[in-house]
């Protein structure tokens, strides 16, 4: 049954559970099959010092959608940023909530066991060190390379000017070269895999 | 981007390896490149970065789906709770005697068949269940301890745009000769959450899936098992536990009521006394038990069963100083309460050694009864079972229980039926 859906787009996907018709539950599920790994990762990354609110989190966020889908009042342009900027508020909303722990620079302090490993290490420690980044650039690391969305997808799901995405990109990128720099230095000298 | 002009070199180059820098605007990017080592240095470690952190995006829980369905699409509405409220009490309530015990149960059946949805939750969280997506959770990492579980999945489930994202980066990787370094999608974990129901890989699945992930390149670890469909649906396991049920539903009573199942029994044997007598001629009620059974557990189940068999009674009896030997062919009719003990799966076969055990009443006497034999499960929702069993009917030579003497017939008997989950 989901096959018949996987050549509608989202526009038309939002249609089909907005006008409440018969394939209306499996257009919802073809939708929260397309983004539930984008929200899944958005909500676990920015809550990652808390870990226990991330499935209520993401549960509200699809609730949430589908009561927008059926009130049928907001014109979605982007689902998947749509989807982002309800998680995003549902986060800041936890967020200010509760006391998080934030994780200390200091922490990253993994040594290269074996050459095998180094590029599962080098992962580790990449994500310990995004962990460790300020939110505001966190969550564009978040969404730019590890859900590989756009900068306009950004812009529209963070509800700000796309240039101020791109400076924030960049200062976050900076930010990890800086943390990271002796890891990478040590692994592309050593192994020269990830530029093949 | 309006503002292009104003950005420096690194910026474009972050842009550039973002693959948002204009076309225009690449020319004047790689004549810097060319003539300064530090921007090559930056380039490389962006690049690092990036094919590092490629394909690191998490899997969402399988179980998580069900309960966002259900809260969304499939939301019960107050009707259908109050529907199902009714039936439930229906089916406890109207036992006075077996057919009104019987009208409840159908009464019952109905209502959870045509009214209640709860089912296709169950349904859907089952297909879920059967993805075999490498569900690597890092920030559960710390809380839970590392185990292996394996998922089974049908190959005409094969298409969720993770999966093929992951091909697609697989066949790139491949034809590129550029290894992706992925540690998540390699690693162990597979379970989601600590509230998964983790099942233990067997060593040869556990040996293949660590031949899968000691491999350098970023493959799809997929072992596509066609011997079984049903071999990781345990019948009992997908309504009784109660992990399971939390999950599934929200309030007590839709709880209760998945964890229910029906059971059909026709059964033949001889009785002891065996006498040359006629059965009844009942068609169809006789030697034949019907059951509604809550699962307590993943193993063993309690429920009412009512039953129409037939056994032989011989019996003594005096009779104005006379002793005459009264010989009977009885259609019992029994109400008992049974108790099920499923063992776990055979392997993968789909079968489940049962034992089970029946303590009720008729009309002239108590009956006991015991039984083992061997589920085969269906399906999630369907399991035919085949069994031996003894049994004991009790009563007494004038019929009631002061000044008389009890006499007993056995009944040795083989049965086949069915269960159904709710």
């Amino acid at each position: 049954m989901k096959k018949s859906f996987i050549n509608i787009d989202d526009v038309g996907l939002t249609k089909i559970v907005r006008e409440g018709k018969k394939d209306s539950s499996q257009a919802f599920e073809a939708l929260y099959d397309r983004y539930a790994n984008n929200v899944f990762t958005y909500c676990s990354k920015v809550l990652a010092s808390n870990p226990l609110l991330v499935k209520d989190v993401f549960q509200d966020t699809f609730s949430k959608f589908y009561e927008v889908l059926k009130n049928g009042k907001n014109e979605i342009l982007s689902v998947n940023a749509y989807l982002i900027r309800i998680a995003r508020n549902l986060c800041l909303n936890e967020m200010g909530r509760r006391s998080f722990n934030t994780i200390s620079i200091d922490k990253i302090d993994i040594s290269f066991n074996d050459n095998s490993s180094e590029s599962k290490e080098l992962s580790e420690i990449i994500n310990l060190a995004i962990d460790t980044l300020p939110d505001e650039f966190k969550e564009v690391i978040v969404m730019k390379e590890l859900m590989d969305m756009s900068y306009p997808e950004i812009a529209e799901a963070l509800d700000i000017e796309q240039s101020l995405i791109r400076v924030r990109v960049y200062r976050a990128k900076q930010k990890l070269r800086k943390i990271l720099e002796p890891y990478l230095k040590d692994f592309y000298y050593t192994d020269n895999k990830i530029l093949g | 981007m309006n503002d292009n002009n104003n950005m420096t070199c690194s910026e474009k180059l972050n842009c550039f390896v973002d693959g948002e820098l204009p076309p225009e605007e690449s020319g004047d990017l790689f004549y810097e490149l060319a003539g300064s080592p530090e921007l090559q240095e930056e380039l490389r470690q962006l690049i690092a970065i990036k094919n590092t952190l490629k394909n690191s995006i998490l899997t969402a829980p399988l179980d998580l789906k069900a309960d966002v369905l259900k809260r969304t699409v499939y939301k019960e509405t107050n009707y259908q709770k109050l529907a199902n409220a009714v039936a439930l009490l229906v089916s406890f309530f109207m036992t006075k005697s077996s057919l009104t015990y019987i009208g409840g149960s159908v009464v019952a059946l109905i209502a959870f068949g045509l009214i209640s949805d709860s089912h296709n939750i169950d349904t859907l969280k089952n297909k879920d269940q059967s993805y075999n997506t490498n569900v690597t959770n890092p920030i559960y990492k710390n809380n839970i301890p590392e185990v292996n579980s394996k998922e089974i999945r049908d190959e005409h489930l094969l298409i969720d745009n993770q999966s093929i994202n992951n091909r697609k980066n697989n066949i790139l990787s491949q034809n590129n000769d550029v290894s992706v370094l992925n540690s998540r999608e390699r690693s162990k974990l597979f379970a989601a959450s600590k509230d998964d129901d983790v099942k233990p890989v067997k060593n040869t699945e556990e040996q293949q899936y660590n031949s899968l992930n000691n491999e350098d390149n970023n493959k799809i670890v997929n072992v596509i098992d066609f011997s079984n469909p049903y071999k990781n649906i345990y019948f009992n396991n997908e309504f009784p536990t109660k992990k399971n049920t939390a999950i599934m539903f929200n309030n007590a009573y839709s709880r209760l009521l998945n964890n229910f199942s029906f059971s059909l029994k026709k059964f033949d044997g001889t009785s002891y006394p065996n006498l040359d007598l006629n059965n009844s001629n009942e068609t169809i009620f006789n030697n034949i038990s019907i059951g509604l059974n809550y699962n307590l557990d993943h193993n063993q189940s309690i429920g009412l069963a009512v039953g129409f068999e037939n056994y032989q009674m011989s019996f003594d009896k005096i009779e104005n100083d006379i002793l005459y030997n009264y010989q009977q062919s009885y259609n019992a009719q029994w109400l008992a309460v049974q108790y099920n003990y499923t063992m776990d799966m055979l392997g993968e076969s789909g079968l489940r050694p049962n034992f089970n055990s029946v303590l009720g009443t008729t009309n002239i006497g108590p009956i006991v009864k015991l039984g083992a034999g061997l589920t085969y499960v269906a399906n999630d929702y369907f399991a035919v079972t085949a069994g031996l069993e003894a049994g004991w009917l009790f009563y007494t030579n004038n019929g009631t229980m002061s000044n008389s003497k009890w006499f007993t017939t056995n009944k040795l008997s083989y049965n086949i039926g069915f269960n159904i989950g709710l």
